[in-house]
């Protein structure tokens, strides 16, 4: 998993997202129903969503690195290593996800 | 509530368009559009976007995603080779032969990309490595 769990731009956009669906109640319903909840709601949802598409992203690329073919996580850090001889950040996420499939294949 | 959507929609559209590629855009707009992009494996979009990102982890996601794509060509190329070391028909020849072109076409875009993905993530992070060539993916 990425050392990076939060994203403050993602809260940034939500938190917006939610004053602007706040307002927007506001305006049809003539109320002030929300007071400021929708834009903790959307902060965190936008903080949570953003590195969530990351992380997923990360996890895809593993297995397109795994390939068609049944490797083990040995061999996939193996391929790893090879390709990312020069990506370090990249290599370092990728090797702890790699590990945590290790520990979860030998628990 | 339908209005609301059409313009939340039209919205989008306007950011995602014109507005986006002025780059006065937040970069983690630019972020959500590189991610877009490449879970849609589009990475010429990916890359158009990445500019305004500045992010070396995307940049380097992009890379390996390109790696891995070159892997697979590579191999269906040395497959097609073989096969044309063969006894073949005629027909078959001139298939293969067509098939050989495109995968050498293939493995040329990629490589295009990924030395476009090097120069964004040189110039994310300069003064260190990662913008050069990886010395296992020549050829």
């Amino acid at each position: 998993m990425p050392k990076k769990d939060l994203s403050l731009q993602g809260a940034l956009v939500g938190g917006m997202a939610g004053w602007v669906a706040e307002v927007a109640i506001q305006e049809i319903t003539g109320h002030h129903v929300t007071t400021g909840l929708l834009e903790v709601m959307g902060a965190a949802a936008g903080m949570w969503r953003l590195d969530k598409r990351l992380a997923g992203l990360l996890q895809d690329t593993l297995e397109k690195a795994q390939g068609a073919q049944d490797q083990d996580y040995r061999e996939i850090r193996e391929r790893i290593d090879e390709l990312t001889q020069d990506l370090p950040e990249l290599r370092e996420i990728l090797s702890n996800m790699v590990d945590a499939g290790i520990s979860a294949q030998q628990a | 509530m339908l209005g609301l959507g059409l313009l939340v929609r039209l919205g989008r559209q306007v950011l995602a368009g014109p507005l986006a590629d002025s780059g006065v855009l937040p970069a983690g707009f630019y972020r959500h559009l590189v991610l877009a992009a490449l879970e849609g494996e589009d990475f010429p979009g990916a890359l158009h976007y990445l500019h305004w990102v500045r992010e070396p982890l995307l940049a380097q996601i992009i890379v390996l995603r390109l790696r891995l794509l070159s892997d697979g060509h590579r191999a269906r190329l040395a497959a097609v080779q073989d096969l044309l070391d063969t006894e073949l028909s005629a027909a078959r020849r001139e298939k293969c032969q067509a098939l050989l072109e495109e995968e050498t076409r293939a493995l040329e875009l990629l490589r295009g990309y990924e030395i476009q993905a090097q120069a964004h993530l040189k110039k994310s992070r300069p003064g260190r490595t990662g913008g050069e060539a990886s010395p296992v993916r020549s050829g």
